[in-house]
């Protein structure tokens, strides 16, 4: 049995093929070889009408040096079929374009079995944006599951979900395929490993380790994801490659990596941010340069040579695993490309993956940019003002269902300062799950920080996370209700690649005490990690508090318990993270006393690891800016340091 | 404190932070914030200033309130503080840091903030106005959007506009300057034959002893033509209108008593710098009737024109015409061919300007690009738009005396039904699109028109949204109007190249290039070089009737509804676009 393609590319660099598209166009087809004038430019019917000569293009990418070929499958979901009426061939379709190319590679490998040859099911964009509204997360999904499950049927390698051009799209296609994988499962659920490996020699059995609550929990097929960065240096929604790169590190993938739109050249600046901290295998399949419209025809300027050379450096610069040719790039490009890729294989560069990986890992990121949740200046404002619960000018709105203000409310909140927006609108008598899909689908591409789902209700979340094209926050899950409810968050987040606010509330109600917040804290982790695969650098304890203005004293100590169930918890629990609703501290005070005593507070709390604070940031105040006794004052009823006489009593 | 003490002996707080902290309260100075006001550092003068140049009329009721309170009288207000702001924008527009749509934004807080001064005026004052202008679009151009900016920034500025609309003849002109006796004149047009119209209007002008000042703006004039033809035509004084402030500009400088000579002076020499050449849209507008006319019939040098015969022919999908209703035309499929940059920097006019590339990036996604969407989902939900389109296919051949006529031929190609003369270059490659029809043995050949409309019930919406007062609304709907008009004329074409079988050149991948001609074949559009007669249309709409889709042909032979658009389709591989002109 041939090597696995995952395992394979850790030791040597692997070859892609070039162009499917622009080789096809090299064929001069008419109408009759699409299978008439109303498939007339539909590729993937091509393997009905022409397979042979599919299967020719195949062939001679593998001569040329290729390990993977792509199947023809580019546009064989059901949408982008429907455009031509093909709509349920999807799964017919794919499956055959995978057949095709898998007879070929299977002849080449029994004649050099020492170059396994492998195929690669190419998943394409679509025409329509998700996050820009033009069509639904749940209707891309069922759109591409046809499509994944042919490609798997039909016997390839690898999912290749590429040219991707909207982060929301990559999530759609991922929980296709994750639904994919689960239908395998329940089909076989009855039969051994080896007969599922059997009728599906590419999947993977998962380590205990590996599993994630929500996906399947037995087998899992490599799955590589590629993003096309144009010439303005962005997808075409506006995401950067490192945000894209942050929102597909939540997910269980092989390899990320880049390909059409460009050159070489213009990929290297985004190649280098993402080899920095990419967790994944790297991938880049470059187009040969930039096209030319030369009389009507788009015209590939690089030539071979000058393509392999570029590749040469940045496999070498780079640690590329996956390399090969996108639009314009021929036979010609390949062969080129494998001379190069041959010598450096025999230098054996090793992959490594644990290469500075802590950014990407600890960033969660809106559908333009990711954010450092672990930044040298603490805390990491997380904007409060959007929020049924705290914000009165909220409430307003979302009565009046002024979603626009709300927007203005949200992109107010940035300028302020807010490095992460929290958006909350359980409101009583309101539909929450309308009201957070309206404002999301907003807020969503005009805001450009990440958004933290601030609900309960699982449902609720589920319906925010289709629409938020970047690595989310949830806010919150807790013990209150068991430990149920927090598998069912769980797998909402490892469904849709988002972070997750843990609160330390359980059975018993909210902890009062450092002991019992520390102890739930640790109880959640165990669930969140240990049992749900959730990974420890997506989770935030928040260790609440109570107001130190009633005087009571049940909470006089509420600052102190809070502020060192902070300490235990980064000491204990390393990767994680912690956040604080900091102005609860200050519930029930005068206006004019809370801007300093939460200021106080949210510094002391820093100083103990506070990674994250939800605040009004237009009302904290830097110390020095706080008058000496003021701020002597605060820092006592924090730290409860009362002082007393006694008095003898005769 | 140990708690076994505490049950020794009675304890007494001796110190409590609380307490202390309660009793400081009063004296904490913390600005209020349970909603912030962005103008809580100046004072309220400066708050209406600063909110007319925000286009932020949110409460503004409360500021000018305040300042009626502090004893300013309305018409200073207005004046002084509002009008100081809207200077500001002017100059900020005018050196492209403020794109258009922030302007109308700052117009129309402005004019809900003189509404509300009305009421405190006594009826004098509220009837006194600071000057008055005719404004108008000239005879035979329906442009109207450049008029109604002027409109907008004057008269929410305190000046009265009389509006007299589109396609203005100059005996209606003279009208109403008898009637509302303006200081000044204002003339629009974008057409490059309605430069020439300007000029023919001030010697009527000139005949009729009318010499009031007069401000010709639009994008086919130059500074040039303004300054030296059309002021030696006339014997009062000429401005050119660079843009809507402009016009605010000159009439504060009237308005404030100076001369207008002494205005020429100023503004000659302050605008001088700007504007300097020839207009862009000069060389891809529409065609001048003088350049080409003499070209119907230039036939020489016909040896020298590169354009190969038609070896292929493509099948006649129909012939005649055929009508395709709203019903059949799904909007999202027709926005595929929305022209973005011509609608964001031309209609829009959210060029880069001055912007970084990324301060104009993230205004492109935090504000444009939202707008469009919000734009685009609000069409869906409630169509104002109701695209049309009648389209169809003829035999035809060039005329066997005349290489520049093309004849039309009947469905049994036994009788011509019509026929169409276009100029030829005489320069250059000396090029008529008769050329393309070329064909081998004298075979026949076939053209395609197409006339497409999104409907009166566009062009009475956007008006709606004009009279509401919401102008960036307005500007926002009127772009969309316009180039959804072009998207439906690049839909209809394609598909026609479906039914050609030529949709597989369509560079479906990359619609910029798409846009600008990546397919097989060309489209041109009568009053455009290559075919720049308008008046050609009229036999247009004999063969197609196109009052089935309620469109009308002016005596100008401008289609009406305005969001239409007429073209002939030529199939040849090497069509393209070409300019006709007298060198």
């Amino acid at each position: 049995m041939k090597p696995s393609l995952v395992e394979l590319a850790k030791e040597k660099v692997l070859i892609y093929d070039g162009a499917m598209g622009t080789t096809l166009f090299t064929y001069d087809l008419t109408a009759e070889d699409y299978g008439g004038k109303d498939l007339e430019g539909c590729p993937e019917n091509l393997n009905k009408t022409k397979p042979e000569m599919i299967q020719e293009i195949h062939s001679r990418f593998f001569e040329a040096g290729s390990d993977i070929v792509e199947t023809n499958s580019f546009g064989s979901s059901r949408l982008v079929l429907g455009e031509y009426g093909l709509e349920d061939e999807s799964y017919d379709i794919s499956k055959l374009a995978a057949n095709l190319a898998k007879e070929v590679a299977d002849k080449f490998t029994a004649k050099e079995p020492e170059k396994p040859r492998y195929v690669a099911g190419s998943i394409g964009p679509g025409t329509k944006l998700p996050s820009l509204g033009n069509v639904s997360f749940d209707e891309l999904k069922e759109s591409y599951k046809p499509q994944v499950a042919g490609l798997i049927d039909g016997g390839v390698d690898v999912i290749l979900i590429e040219t991707c051009q909207d982060p929301l799209q990559i999530k759609a296609v991922l929980a296709a395929a994750f639904e994919v994988f689960q239908d395998i499962e329940e089909k076989f659920k009855d039969k051994s490993d080896e007969e599922l490996l059997a009728a599906y020699p590419a999947a993977v059995f998962l380590q205990d380790s590996e599993k994630r609550a929500g996906l399947s929990s037995r087998i899992k097929f490599p799955l590589q994801v590629q993003i096309t960065i144009e010439q303005m240096g962005t997808m075409l929604v506006g995401s950067d490659a490192f945000s894209a790169l942050t929102t597909i590190s939540a997910y269980p993938v092989d390899a990320f990596g880049m390909n059409c739109a460009t050159g070489p050249k213009e990929m290297q600046e985004h190649l280098q941010s993402i080899s920095e901290s990419s967790p994944f295998m790297l991938s880049c399949l470059p187009n040969a340069g930039i096209p030319e419209n030369v009389c009507g025809h788009a015209h590939f300027p690089l030539k071979p040579d000058e393509f392999a050379e570029y590749m040469d450096k940045f496999v070498r610069k780079y640690n590329i695993r996956l390399v090969g040719g996108c639009c314009g790039t021929n036979y010609e490009h390949i062969s080129k490309l494998a001379a190069a890729v041959n010598k450096i294989n025999e230098e054996k560069l090793v992959f490594d993956p644990l290469k500075n990986l802590k950014e990407v890992e600890d960033s969660v990121s809106s559908i333009y940019s990711s954010v450092f949740m672990d930044m040298e200046t603490k805390p990491l404002i997380v904007g409060e003002r959007t929020n049924a619960n705290g914000s009165k000018k909220f409430r307003e709105l979302l009565a009046a269902e002024d979603y626009e203000a709300i927007t203005e409310l949200a992109k107010e909140q940035v300028e302020e300062g807010a490095q992460i927006l929290d958006l909350c609108a359980a409101y009583v008598g309101r539909d929450e799950a309308r009201d957070m899909k309206e404002i999301i689908s907003k807020v969503n591409t005009s805001v450009n920080i990440p958004i933290m789902v601030d609900s309960t209700e699982a449902p609720v979340i589920e319906e925010s996370l289709k629409l938020i094209s970047g690595k989310a926050v949830i806010n919150s899950v807790n013990l209150e209700d068991g430990e149920e409810r927090v598998e069912l968050i769980a797998s909402l987040c490892n469904k849709y690649g988002a972070a997750l606010v843990a609160l330390t509330i359980d059975e018993d109600g909210m902890a009062k005490t450092a002991e019992k917040k520390v102890a739930i804290a640790k109880r959640l982790y165990d669930l969140l990690v240990n049992k749900h695969g959730m990974s420890p650098q997506d989770i935030i304890f928040d260790t609440l508090t109570f107001t130190l203005g009633s005087g009571d004293e049940e909470f006089r100590k509420a600052g102190i318990e809070t502020i060192e169930a902070i300490r235990q918890i980064k000491a204990e629990l390393p990767h994680v993270k912690t956040i604080l609703g900091v102005s609860n501290i200050s519930f029930g005070l005068d206006a004019r006393l809370r801007p300093a005593l939460n200021s106080v507070f949210m510094h002391e709390a820093v100083k103990a690891g506070l990674d994250m604070a939800i605040v009004n940031n237009k009302k904290i105040l830097p110390m020095h800016k706080i008058d000496e006794n003021l701020k002597k004052l605060c820092l006592d009823l924090v730290y409860d340091r009362r002082e007393y006489k006694s008095v003898k009593h005769a | 404190m140990p708690e076994e003490e505490i049950q020794a002996v009675e304890q007494e707080v001796s110190y409590d932070p609380l307490t202390d902290l309660l009793a400081l309260v009063e004296d904490i100075k913390v600005e209020d914030d349970s909603d912030k006001d962005p103008y809580e550092n100046l004072s309220v003068e400066e708050t209406l200033s600063q909110r007319i140049i925000d286009g932020n009329k949110t409460n503004i009721n409360t500021d000018l309130q305040q300042a009626l309170d502090g004893g300013h009288k309305p018409l200073d207000i207005i004046n002084k503080f509002l009008m100081d702001g809207m200077k500001i924008v002017g100059e900020r527009f005018g050196a492209g840091e403020m794109q258009l749509p922030f302007v109308l934004q700052s117009a129309t807080t402005m004019k809900t903030a003189v509404s509300y001064l009305e009421q405190f005026m006594d009826k004098l004052e509220a009837s006194t106005n600071k000057g008055t202008v005719v404004l108008a679009t000239v005879k035979g151009d329906v442009h109207d959007i450049g008029k109604n900016l002027v409109d907008i920034i004057l008269s929410n500025n305190g000046y009265k506009v009389h509006n007299l609309g589109i396609k203005i003849p100059v005996e209606e002109i003279i009208r109403a300057v008898e009637e509302f006796k303006p200081n000044l004149i204002a003339l629009s047009g974008l057409l490059v034959k309605s430069t020439l119209i300007m000029k023919q209007n001030l010697e009527v002008l000139n005949e009729r002893g009318i010499d009031l000042p007069i401000i010709l703006g639009g994008a086919a004039l130059t500074r040039r033509f303004v300054e030296q033809d059309c002021a030696n035509t006339y014997n009062g004084y000429v401005y050119y209108g660079y843009d809507a402030f402009t016009d605010l500009d000159i009439m504060e400088r009237i308005h404030s008593g100076k001369s207008f000579e002494e205005i020429k002076e100023e503004f000659y020499k302050t605008k001088a710098k700007e504007s300097e050449g020839d207009s862009p849209y000069q060389e891809v507008g529409e065609s001048d009737e003088d350049e080409y006319a003499p070209l119907l019939d230039y036939t020489e040098k016909l040896s020298e024109t590169k354009v190969l015969t038609s070896s292929e022919i493509p099948e006649l999908p129909f012939y005649g015409d055929r009508l395709i209703g709203p019903e059949e035309i799904d909007l999202d499929e027709m926005w595929q061919y929305l022209n973005l940059d011509a609608m964001i920097i031309g209609q829009w006019r959210m060029g880069k300007g001055k912007k970084t590339q990324e301060e104009y990036d993230k205004l492109l996604k935090e504000e444009i690009y939202p707008t469009l969407e919000r734009l685009k989902k609000e069409t869906r939900a409630n169509p104002w738009l109701k695209p049309k389109i009648v389209y169809g296919y003829y035999h035809c051949k060039i005329d066997p005396e005349h290489p520049n006529k093309l004849n039309l031929f009947s469905e049994d190609k036994e009788e011509i039904i019509d026929s169409f003369t276009f100029p030829r270059q005489n320069s250059g490659e000396h090029l008529c699109l008769s050329d393309y029809f070329r064909t081998e043995d004298d075979a026949f050949n076939l053209v395609g028109f197409q006339l497409v409309t999104i409907g009166v019930e566009a062009a009475e919406f956007v008006q709606s949204l004009y009279n509401s007062g919401d102008f960036a609304e307005y500007l926002y709907y009127y772009g969309l109007a316009t180039e959804s008009t072009e998207a439906l004329a690049e839909y209809s074409h394609a598909r026609i190249r479906k039914e050609l079988g030529y949709q597989a050149e369509d560079n479906k991948d990359d619609i910029k290039k798409l846009l600008r001609g990546g397919y097989h074949g060309m489209r041109y559009s009568f009053g455009y070089p290559a075919c720049p007669r308008l008046e050609d249309q009229e036999k247009l709409f004999t063969l197609f009737k196109p009052e089935r889709i309620g469109m009308k042909l002016s005596e100008e032979w401008q289609i009406h509804p305005e969001h239409s658009t007429s073209a002939i389709i030529i199939h040849h591989p090497d069509a393209k676009y070409y300019n006709v002109k007298v060198k």
